[in-house]
């Protein structure tokens, strides 16, 4: 339960990619083609965007670039943006991925801005992320003489599964556009909300203060449940980036035969409005709803979340002590118990205790998760020596409706 | 360039010389300037080859001379990205602008530039579409092992073992796949390589490769130049030795760049040449002596369409003499006639090259129903031995000597050789003077014409006037293109005949393709020879464009050239 899939939805998807004609092969598919993405599926992703994210523009295609993954975006916006040792803001935590994406090619240094799980005064919920917080940030770089390029947000965000308000995004672009940063947004999660909650794209803002330094990534991974596809997608109005970005893309094309069964897909809008969309919804809230009791009755609280493929959950009072050494001892008796999650530390957390948990599995995986998780807190309260743990787990009756 | 100076420095000084003394026949100056022009002709050579071995930041500068962008939203790596240019680009992107079509656009362009395979899509789209090709298994659909999945790692080292005709059964540990030969130069010069350090490579060569390793990392290739005038022990034109080799290094070293590793290709792009196991091994052996890494490309390895050229793969060798140092490439992008498809393997015994290659493979992944696809085509033994392989080698053949007759119809010699998708054709007599900026005229008439070749110095050939041609299309494509060559070709000739323009020498032409501006008198002008008053004028000129006088005091000439001073006293008087 630690690698974010979404492995409910494989039936709907498999079935859906299958019907598409393979009997037809162009010679194109066969031949180099433009490094940016064939036009006919760099215009179907316009459309599907200009409609997905209610975008205020239409998405113009020749703004678009194809990439074998998001990850491969991330690392081209990377090197083109910053020069070796330059620093870019992400809010913590943060999915970890980011971290190798900008920096195995690019060679940068995160500058993280670390959020708490206690709600201060003027902050609604925990881990909320403020415009002071990116200013104290900043300023901390500064003394550390980091050079910072660009501001790197994840919305819906991973690890926590919350969701921006309009204001904090606006918020975020102002506070970007006052120092000249460049906002990279990676809205890769924006099909993925499992409740009624609103979601704004950026693209849907009525004013983007620096449309020129805005960077918007999107891929099929999660939304779509093909992360083996590798596409992942870079839209950008600044024509100098796109250039520098297209000379990379050479080396992560993705192939014409995905792009061209990924046009058809996108193409057939009733089958991903009307039956794609709706059950991945409908699946993903019933894993989601069916994590957060599971865990509750366990004694672990669960940070509430609109989206994801996962929650973020509280573990805290099973550490023997408030370090990560502790938290890294509860993971490894996790893993004796054959069940992998996520801890903190690895998403730049900056309290002990916190773990990602993927939920994106059919019922049954899921209850035989919370068992093993059930036994391996038990095992390593024994360790631990929680004696008032220990018991109150044991007096609970360990249930779950399938 | 500083050479060149001293050339035309020395020739002025010659004919000044030559005109005070009264009893010298006026061309014994001339006659003289002209062997020491030979001579430093030769010197000059050289010392291109030493620039060269200090990279340009563009080793391709936009020969439009348009300056440099320098946008404000790119970092200094990112606006160096953006402004790297390859003349190979800027063909591509205008044939695809105005692709050929026989229906839709009969005027557009024709590619006989770019290499690709045209010739099997039949079997190949037969195959590809047949029901084992797809599966969407769940695996397929999700986060791979970035190495590529174990079962097409497995096929890999199958399909080497018995078309590499390995010794050994060669293991899947050593394998990794990722999405084509482009990623696998950029993330093996990521490895191999720290920003600024070089690797060898023969020119010319594929010009892409220079893009490859100086993209992300910052790497620059060392050329080791060949030539087509063949030399002492040389058998062929563009003769690869350990000599050559050797030198390159030690001129790398002096200019203090640190070179780490060798690139080999073999089948070789773009001489189409076959190395035979003897140089092979002669060049692993020199790599080894110095500890470079090597990188044997392979990918033309199956399209070798003549029984007679014997190819042989390094991993058919009993003994590498540096295994944790050879490193070998093959893609399907040639062999099969798929470059769209996006998929290369590495295969080496260094198990911390491929750990570090495998960290940056997630940027370069394949997708999984591709790998099943893959997987499929490489396991199928029979159909590749029976359908594909011979019918594949038996077009390419018959396209080869389609394109050859052509060329010798019209004239034009090339290397005939039998492998891969083209030929390198001696294009020379049709430069008005043999310079890289006539090259480069001819090629974009080639292209307003509509047909794409690749001129010789999108490889880094160093000698202007040379052109690969590719032939692995299809017949009615093949013979347009050629038609379109000679329309332009009968008008360059008609041209060259109606100016009654001499071809220059080798080293007037040089000197001429790095001046634009200034005036030059050269031993074999028709101009009559100047007056005094005139040399001296044209020496002040000279003497003011450069701190030449500065730099290179006459104590210092004399150390370095004693041969030619002594010459020089004579002629003045000393």
């Amino acid at each position: 339960m630690g690698l974010s899939e979404n492995k409910i939805c494989y039936d709907v998807i498999a079935e859906r990619v299958s019907k598409i004609i393979m009997g037809n092969m162009e010679p194109e598919a066969l031949h180099y083609a433009d490094h940016q993405g064939i036009k006919s599926f760099r215009e179907e992703i316009a459309n599907f965007l200009t409609e997905q994210t209610a975008s205020t523009n239409p998405v113009n295609a020749d703004h678009v670039i194809v990439m074998n993954g998001c990850c491969s975006v991330f690392a081209t916006l990377a090197t083109a943006l910053f020069d070796p040792g330059d620093g870019y803001l992400i809010p913590t935590p943060s999915y970890c991925g980011v971290y190798p994406q900008m920096c195995k090619y690019a060679d940068l240094r995160p500058v993280h801005v670390p959020l708490q799980s206690k709600a201060f005064s003027g902050e609604i919920h925990a881990f909320q992320l403020t415009i002071q917080k990116l200013e104290d940030a900043l300023q901390i770089a500064r003394v550390q003489n980091i050079r910072v390029r660009a501001l790197v947000l994840l919305n819906p965000n991973n690890p926590l599964g919350t969701i921006y308000s309009q204001e904090l995004l606006l918020g975020c672009l102002q506070f970007a556009h006052r120092l000249k940063l460049h906002v990279i947004i990676d809205e890769m999660y924006m099909l993925s909300i499992h409740d009624d909650t609103p979601f704004t794209s950026v693209l849907s803002l009525k004013e983007v203060p620096d449309p020129q330094r805005l960077h918007y990534i999107w891929g099929f991974s999660k939304d779509f449940a093909m992360g083996g596809f590798r596409c992942g997608v870079l839209f950008t109005m600044n024509k100098e980036v796109k250039t520098a970005v297209t000379q990379l893309a050479v080396f992560h094309q993705c192939p014409v035969l995905v792009q061209h069964i990924l046009t058809q897909l996108l193409f057939d809008k009733d089958w991903i409005n009307c039956v794609y969309l709706v059950k991945n919804k409908k699946r993903l809230g019933e894993s989601y709803r069916l994590m957060f009791n599971g865990l509750a009755a366990l004694g672990v609280p669960v940070l509430k979340s609109s989206a994801g493929l996962f929650v973020w959950a509280d573990f805290r009072k099973f550490l023997s002590s408030p370090t990560f050494e502790a938290e890294e001892e509860l993971w490894q008796s996790l893993v004796k118990a054959k069940v992998f999650i996520s801890p903190g530390k690895s998403y730049g957390c900056c309290e002990p205790g916190w773990f990602r948990i993927v939920c994106s599995f059919p019922k049954e995986v899921i209850s035989i998760g919370l068992q093993r998780l059930h036994q391996g807190l038990q095992a390593h309260s024994q360790e631990c020596g929680f004696p008032a743990l220990q018991s109150k787990l044991n007096r609970r009756k360990w249930s779950i409706t399938i | 360039m500083e050479r060149e100076h001293e050339l035309r420095m020395f020739t002025v000084f010659a004919q000044m010389v030559s005109s005070l003394r009264a009893d010298s026949s006026p061309d014994f100056g001339l006659v003289h300037g002209l062997q020491m022009a030979d001579r430093w002709g030769e010197d000059s050579k050289l010392m291109k080859g030493k620039a060269s071995a200090r990279p340009p930041s563009n080793p391709s500068p936009d020969p439009d001379n348009s300056p440099e962008r320098i946008s404000p939203y790119l970092s200094k790596r990112g606006n160096r990205i953006s402004n790297f240019y390859n003349i190979m680009n800027e063909g591509y992107i205008a044939y695809v602008a105005d692709k050929y079509d026989e229906d839709k656009n009969p005027n557009g362009i024709v590619n006989l530039g770019t290499s690709e395979n045209k010739l099997c899509f039949d079997l190949l789209s037969k195959r590809l579409t047949q029901s084992d090709m797809h599966q969407i298994d769940p695996p397929l659909l999700q986060y791979p092992d970035w190495r590529g999945h174990p079962f097409i790692r497995e096929e890999f080292a199958r399909f080497f073992t018995y078309y590499c005709k390995a010794p050994a059964p060669l293991k899947p540990e050593n394998v990794i796949v990722i999405n084509g030969g482009g990623s696998l130069f950029c993330s093996l010069a990521a490895v191999l390589c720290d920003p600024g350090d070089g690797i060898l490579i023969a020119t010319p060569y594929y010009g892409a490769i220079s893009m490859h390793v100086m993209l992300y990392s910052n790497v620059r290739l060392v050329p080791v130049h060949l030539e087509s005038r063949m030399t002492g022990s040389d058998t062929r034109p563009f003769h690869l030795t350990v000599e050559r080799l050797e030198k390159s290094l030690q001129d790398a070293k002096m200019e203090d760049v640190r070179v780490r590793a060798l690139i080999l290709m073999n089948p070789h792009n773009p001489l189409a040449d076959v190395y035979s196991p003897t140089e092979m091994k002669d060049f692993l052996e020199f790599a080894k002596r110095h500890e470079l890494h090597v990188i044997v490309d392979e990918v033309y390895m199956l399209s070798v369409f003549e029984e007679t050229a014997q190819y042989h793969s390094v991993l058919s060798f009993d003994r590498l003499p540096d295994p944790q140092r050879t490193h070998v490439m093959w893609a399907l992008s040639k062999d099969f006639a798929a470059s769209g498809i996006r998929v290369g393997s590495l295969y080496t015994e260094n198990q911390d090259v491929l750990s570090a290659v495998a960290q940056l493979a997630f940027l370069h992944g394949v997708p999984g129903p591709t790998q099943h696809k893959v997987a499929q085509l490489l396991r199928d033994r029979d159909w590749i031995n029976q359908t594909f392989l011979q019918t594949n080698r038996a077009r390419l053949k018959a396209a080869h000597k389609y394109v050859t007759d052509e060329l010798k119809e019209l004239g034009i010699p090339f290397l005939n050789r039998h492998a891969a998708f083209f030929v390198w054709a001696d294009f020379r007599r049709y430069l008005k003077t043999l310079s890289f900026e006539e090259e480069l005229l001819l090629w974009r008439r080639f292209v307003n014409n509509k047909v794409l070749i690749i001129c010789g110095k999108a490889f880094e050939c160093c000698e202007p006037g040379w052109f690969r041609i590719i032939f692995s299309d299809k017949t009615y494509r093949l013979q347009l293109g050629m038609q379109r060559l000679q329309k332009v070709l009968k008008e360059v000739e008609q041209e060259m005949q109606s100016e009654d323009k001499l071809l220059l020498s080798q080293l007037d032409a040089e000197c001429k393709a790095d001046i634009v501006e200034e005036t030059v008198l050269h031993p074999s002008s028709q101009e009559k020879a100047p007056g005094l008053d005139g040399l001296i004028g044209l020496l002040k000129r000279q003497m003011q464009s450069s701190d030449w006088l500065q730099k290179h005091t006459v104590e210092q000439f004399a150390q370095d050239n004693p041969e030619v001073f002594e010459v020089f006293s004579r002629l003045a008087g000393k």
